[in-house]
């Protein structure tokens, strides 16, 4: 178990590594001096350049430069943003707490209706339920989040009148209901399929027939033996998900408004903020990638199967 | 449930995962007919701006309304049809280019090569898409040149590691030995020997995240960093819809249906196809 886990632990770090080396690369292969960004193109006293040079440590060699990089990431210093003149670093944390609030409720949902729904489904099976299960997870697959939104907008703001359609006011419960459906939808799908699909395989296991035979009630046998073995991948859906949550989060906080990380994102895109984008997407995937260590470790301890497959 | 029964409602839904695959081609074939030739079908067929008829919704006319400089959205959608498409199979076509070289090296050669390419892969795979995407774009700008680049950046390693374990399951088999005992080099041997016999599922595999790809861009071209104008895409459509769809509705339901129908198509083929493929799920 922690061997698998240390040796885990020495991958993200390398994966994580290996991303802020590419963010590295791709900044100083992309055409244009930062000084010269900085300054708008025009010309600056020599004085003032070097000045500037020695303060962003762009005098350094490159791979000094690198180093500072990493270090200042880790450190927490992803340097001042642009178009607020604070450090991005407070600018997230101000953000962040609203994100994982919604990604919170958008997880419990998908837990609850993904399973639910997957369960009836695999229980309930005809040639009817099968073809309404399919193209109701299709069609949630393949919708754009932020499309679904609109007309959820559409409906439910400004026809109907009975929710609020932006931001998230005192933070009750109505301002929750549309972000919340919109960003769960496509995990809803993916949660109630590898249900459904987990469920059916199970119930045709011998035990399943063992203890059916034993007249245990059919209630008893779907609780206590189908959805107890069924059930595992699916949490580990769930895990994964939490980070995709954390990206897919960037659409639907757009259309709502909702002062989260992922708007902050879109608002700095538009006002050109590079550090605030940089600092925030790069904070977003190194937690996607820690989440997903978690995720793993904690599964190879309930499954042990996993570990001794990997620790060849 | 008796035996005969289940057996029935077994070979019921294994008909309809082989109807996913031809409902979902057939979609996909509309949707590129329509791309292609939906200009010459229309009422009206130029996107002259006229301010008289801004943001009119649909009509005979217009069948898909006008947008604030009056221009004709039938006729927007349709060009923004040919521009998600393009991405989509373009995004598709550099990553194998990437990729199917990448991986054939990985698994023929091994050792070092290997482990550099496979490790390198591994960072790729490990960033979630949209965030990667939004990632690089940020820093390299918008455009449709761009977009490609990043979505091959990001689709090379899934197709690398997929063709390197079906080189490396095939590459010791008799017919590649003899090919090898008859002094065949290895770039001959990958090309004319091991690509054919291995290259199907991946290309399959890549076929199905089109549906993927053109997703993805429409985020991108949403949020501001995909394509910039005059190319034009659904998810484009979309994003510049955001400020008036409250107002004028038929801005984004007309340009989302077609997307997401589009989608659809491709989702319904991959589901229908590793259905097929993969025997577990048929005798489930």
């Amino acid at each position: 178990m922690w061997r698998y886990a240390a040796k885990r632990l020495i991958e993200t770090i390398l994966v994580i590594l290996g991303v802020t080396f590419l963010v590295f690369a791709i900044f100083h292969l992309v055409p244009g001096d930062p000084i010269t960004v900085l300054s708008g193109g025009r010309t600056l006293p020599s004085s003032v350049e070097t000045n500037l040079r020695q303060s962003f440590g762009l005098d350094k060699p490159l791979y000094l430069q690198y180093f500072y990089y990493v270090k200042n990431i880790f450190t927490g210093d992803l340097g001042m943003s642009f178009s607020k003149n604070r450090p991005v670093i407070e600018i997230l944390k101000e953000t962040y707490p609203n994100s994982i609030r919604l990604a919170m409720a958008a997880i419990m949902i998908e837990t609850i209706v993904g399973i639910g729904v997957g369960l009836y489904f695999a229980i309930r099976r005809s040639r009817y339920n099968d073809a309404i299960m399919t193209v109701s997870t299709s069609l949630l697959i393949s919708i754009p989040v932020f499309w679904l939104a609109m007309i959820l907008q559409q409906i439910f703001g400004v026809r109907l009148k009975w929710l609020p359609v932006s931001g998230m006011g005192d933070g009750s419960l109505r301002y929750y209901i549309l972000p919340v459906i919109t960003l769960s939808s496509v995990f809803v799908a993916y949660v109630a399929q590898t249900m459904r699909s987990n469920m059916i395989k199970v119930m045709g296991e011998d035990y399943i027939r063992t203890a059916r035979a034993s007249g245990i009630p059919e209630s008893k046998v779907i609780r206590k033996y189908g959805l107890k073995n069924a059930i595992s991948p699916v949490i580990t859906l769930i895990g994964i998900d939490l980070g995709a949550l954390m990206g897919g989060a960037v659409a639907t906080e757009v259309i709502f408004n909702w002062p989260g990380i992922g708007n902050q994102i879109y608002l700095a895109i538009l006002a050109r903020d590079r550090p605030l984008v940089m600092g925030a997407v790069l904070t977003l995937v190194i937690i996607f990638i820690f989440i997903n260590f978690l995720v793993d470790v904690s599964y190879s301890y309930f499954d042990p199967r996993i570990r001794n497959s990997e620790g060849r | 449930m008796p035996k005969s029964e289940k057996a029935k409602l077994v070979g019921e839904s294994q008909n309809m995962f082989n109807n996913k695959i031809i409902i979902g081609t057939v979609m996909i074939l509309f949707f590129i007919l329509f791309s292609v030739f939906g200009t010459l079908i229309g009422p009206s067929s130029d996107l002259s701006q006229d301010y008289d008829l801004s943001l009119k919704p649909p009509s005979l006319e217009h069948p898909f309304g006008t947008d604030l400089l009056g221009r004709d959205m039938y006729i927007r959608a349709v060009q923004g049809g040919r521009i998600s498409l393009l991405v989509g199979f373009l995004s598709i076509i550099v990553s194998l280019l990437v990729g199917l070289p990448l991986g054939a090296i990985a698994g023929y050669y091994g050792g070092w090569i290997d482990t550099l390419i496979m490790r390198s892969a591994d960072i790729f795979l490990s960033m979630p898409t949209i965030l990667g995407a939004l990632l690089i774009m940020a820093l390299i700008g918008p455009g449709l040149i761009n977009i490609l680049i990043v979505f091959s950046m990001l689709g090379w390693a899934y197709i690398a590691r997929l063709f390197r374990s079906n080189v490396i399951s095939i590459k010791n088999s008799d017919f590649i030995l003899s090919a090898r005992g008859l002094g065949a080099s290895g770039p001959r041997i990958i090309f004319r020997h091991i690509a054919p016999n291995s290259v199907g599922p991946v290309l399959l595999f890549a076929l199905m995240n089109i549906g993927t790809a053109i997703l993805a861009e429409s985020v991108l071209s949403f949020l501001g960093v995909g394509l910039q104008p005059p190319v034009v895409s659904w998810g484009y459509l979309l994003s510049e819809s955001v400020t008036r769809y409250m107002v004028a509705p038929w801005l984004m339901y007309f340009p989302g249906a077609l997307l997401t129908l589009t989608v659809i198509g491709f989702t319904l083929i991959g589901e229908g196809v590793s259905f097929v493929f993969d025997p577990k799920e048929r005798y489930e």
